[in-house]
């Protein structure tokens, strides 16, 4: 029966040609400029997403002391001791099929001296392996690499043996350091200057052998990476500033960090509070840039999505009205108005599909096109210059599909109800009234 | 007649006020606080609450003129730091730095003490200085100084400073921002004594530092064991301790 229905949908189609192309045309048109668009949000999600897991070094999960927001107020209070990150990572095991690996980051404020002149910074001391592993993280790398000119690097060996700091290239040409390659320029002395975190005057000699950039404009001219055992030695203390899980790719972040937080209350309560990175608190520059992202997107779809609803809306009405004397004769061939009904969406249904293929097609075509072209801006706060790239898959492809086909379907449900509910003999004789 | 005496009090006032020399109450006030050209040794020792927690540095100062050593003795673990002041230049020496790092007056050494507050105090010859009134404290008159720093390099960039008009011993200072809102304020007394010019004067002997606007931070710097001692030329020179 219903192989019936689908014949008489693809016939009642091949019919009027002219009215089934510039419904196709219109549908293709909205699916390829929403897929697009999508495709671009996507791609943007995934390098902000990666950056802020792997490039800032927040893990997908961070732990923290209850109250660490007033960290730089009280920076040994707020403190984990190196007794509770190995008490903490111990309870954590239980959790080991789920986690990749696990990092420290002690954060301090604190000043660079080169030339007998003085600068503020703020240093984010890594533990090293972890640093390694996610600066060179395949996913990072993927997301980053085509979308900005910049690919990230670990820190660097120093010929001393030991790990070199970074700063950014601002910060160098404040510093009146000026070189040819930005990123990884010949190495120099400094020192770093600043209170431990018992208020006392404390001082380090430094290498700085690397340039980095940060995902924060704000934070350019200050910025300094350096390994961990070195800002421990600044601060002359043991701990961290928080405990950063990167995890599996699989995993469900929201029931991890449930259950982690489950694990802290259970063992250290009312000690610690583990928190997601998509929070305002852990990666400000990634909830910021994506809610305007998003917020942009409903905006396109809305205007996109609507003016192809109303174009399809307009051609299905003209087109149900035209075809009342074919309503009037299945209905008097003994079909009942549902089926009637399900004629109609089945019409939708196939020219639907059959648009969503070739606007999938299509989008492919665009996107490559974009991609190669190479077109680049420089965002405001981004990793310097930025490739516009489209990333389309087949899951994209579903979802827009989804948000397109469905009103399509209710739409052409309710454009033939009306209809539907004429008296039969309304319906047969065509030139009654038109309605 | 009334009116006569009004005024009159007001000439004499302004002109006794006028006849004293705000350079000159400085230069005096400085030598009760290390501010002299000979030798000087003393250990300071400064105990801070800061938070609900009490700390206690020690330092060995050897002082002459606008030179000065600081040596940190206590806490064991700041033992071998050196800071080193060379007229309006500060350094920090540590052992396991390959040269000294150069550093603020102005910036925090520990507790509420500045890095310039430690050594000898100079403040003739970093501060310019104008008379605001006359005030009592404790029934004793004082001169009440507004100094302004001449360069960026100094302590503090606005002090004000009580002088007593007897003694010329400075009593009380209130440490000021650019916008002149006080940061700390900080009172001394004098129960030292140094031989100056076959004269023995008074010394410092504690400063007690409060944040105005922590209540719960306070620091004392105490001046211990004060000694007169003769230096070599250039054994505060920078890069002599270097070596």
């Amino acid at each position: 029966m219903t192989n019936t229905f689908f014949r008489l949908a693809y016939r009642g189609l091949l019919r009027n040609k002219k009215r089934t192309a510039l419904t196709a045309l219109a549908f293709i048109i909205g699916y390829v400029g929403l897929l697009i668009l999508a495709g671009y949000t996507y791609r943007v999600n995934n390098v902000l997403l990666n950056q802020a897991i792997y490039l800032n070094m927040n893990g997908h999960i961070r732990i923290q002391k209850i109250g660490a927001e007033n960290y730089w107020a009280a920076p040994l209070k707020y403190l984990i001791s190196q007794d509770h990150i190995l008490a903490i990572i111990k309870e954590l095991q239980i959790f080991d099929d789920n986690i990749e690996f696990v990092g420290e980051k002690l954060k301090v404020a604190s000043q660079i001296v080169y030339d007998d002149k003085t600068y503020p910074v703020f240093i984010d001391g890594y533990s090293l392996n972890a640093e390694k592993r996610a600066r060179t993280h395949p996913k990072l790398q993927q997301s980053l690499s085509g979308f900005f000119s910049y690919v990230p690097t670990p820190l660097i060996q120093t010929k001393v043996n030991s790990v070199g700091a970074s700063i950014t290239p601002e910060l160098s040409h404040i510093m009146g350091i000026v070189t040819r390659d930005p990123i990884a320029p010949p190495a120099f002395d400094a020192q770093l200057v600043g209170l431990d975190f018992e208020s006392n005057l404390n001082a380090i000699d430094i290498i700085v052998n690397r340039r980095h950039l940060t995902s924060s404009a704000f934070m350019r001219n200050y910025s300094v990476e350096m390994d961990i055992e070195s800002a421990r030695r600044l601060t002359n203390v043991d701990g961290a500033s928080e405990i950063n899980i990167f995890l599996k790719s699989e995993v469900n972040l929201n029931q991890f960090l449930n259950n982690t937080n489950d694990l802290l209350e259970k063992k250290f309560p009312q000690q610690f509070k583990a928190e997601l990175f998509s929070t305002d608190e852990v990666s400000p520059e990634y909830t910021g840039n994506m809610s305007f992202l998003m917020v942009m997107m409903v905006f396109f779809l809305i205007i996109i999505g609507g003016s192809v609803i109303l174009s399809i809306l307009n051609v299905l009405t003209m087109s149900i009205m035209e075809r009342k004397s074919e309503i009037g004769t299945l209905l008097s061939l003994g079909y009942s108005k549902f089926q009637v009904r399900k004629i109609f969406i089945y019409e939708s249904f196939i020219l639907g599909t059959f648009g969503i293929f070739i606007g999938y097609i299509i989008s492919l075509f665009f996107a490559s096109v974009i991609n190669n072209l190479e077109f680049t801006f420089t965002p405001p706060g981004a990793l310097g210059v930025a490739f516009i790239r489209i990333d389309i898959n087949i899951l994209l492809g579903f979802y827009i599909a989804i948000i397109m086909l469905l009103p399509l379907l209710i739409l052409s449900y309710f454009a033939t109800c009306k209809q539907t509910q004429k008296k039969l003999v309304h319906l047969l004789n065509d030139n009654e009234g038109g309605t | 007649m009334k009116y006569y005496i009004i005024f009159s009090y007001f000439i004499f006032a302004n002109v006794s006020l006028a006849q004293v020399s705000p350079e000159v109450l400085l230069k005096e006030s400085d030598k009760s606080r290390g501010g002299i050209e000979d030798g000087l040794s003393w250990v300071s020792e400064l105990k801070t609450r800061e938070n609900g927690q009490t700390t206690v540095r020690k330092f060995l100062v050897k002082s002459k003129g606008t030179d000065a050593i600081v040596e940190a003795t206590e806490p064991l673990r700041t033992k071998g730091e050196i800071y080193v002041f060379n007229d309006r230049n500060m350094w920090l020496v540590k052992p396991d730095l390959k040269k000294p790092v150069s550093i603020s007056p102005k910036a925090k050494l520990t507790g509420l003490a500045s890095n310039g507050d430690i050594a000898s105090t100079w403040y003739s010859r970093d501060y310019t200085a104008a008379l605001e009134k006359k005030e009592n404290i404790k029934n004793e008159s004082h001169y009440v100084l507004l100094l302004k720093a001449k360069t960026n390099t100094t302590t503090y960039d606005q002090i004000r400073y009580w002088i007593n008009e007897k003694t010329q011993l400075a009593t009380k200072a209130d440490f000021l921002s650019l916008q002149g809102d006080v940061l700390k304020t900080a009172i001394f007394r004098y129960e030292n004594k140094i031989k100056l010019g076959g004269k023995s004067i008074p010394f410092v002997s504690e400063m007690y530092i409060e944040d105005k606007s922590r209540e719960d931070y306070k620091s004392i710097l105490k001046y211990i064991d004060l000694k007169t001692s003769k230096y070599k030329t250039g054994e505060f020179n920078i890069n002599n301790i270097r070596n």
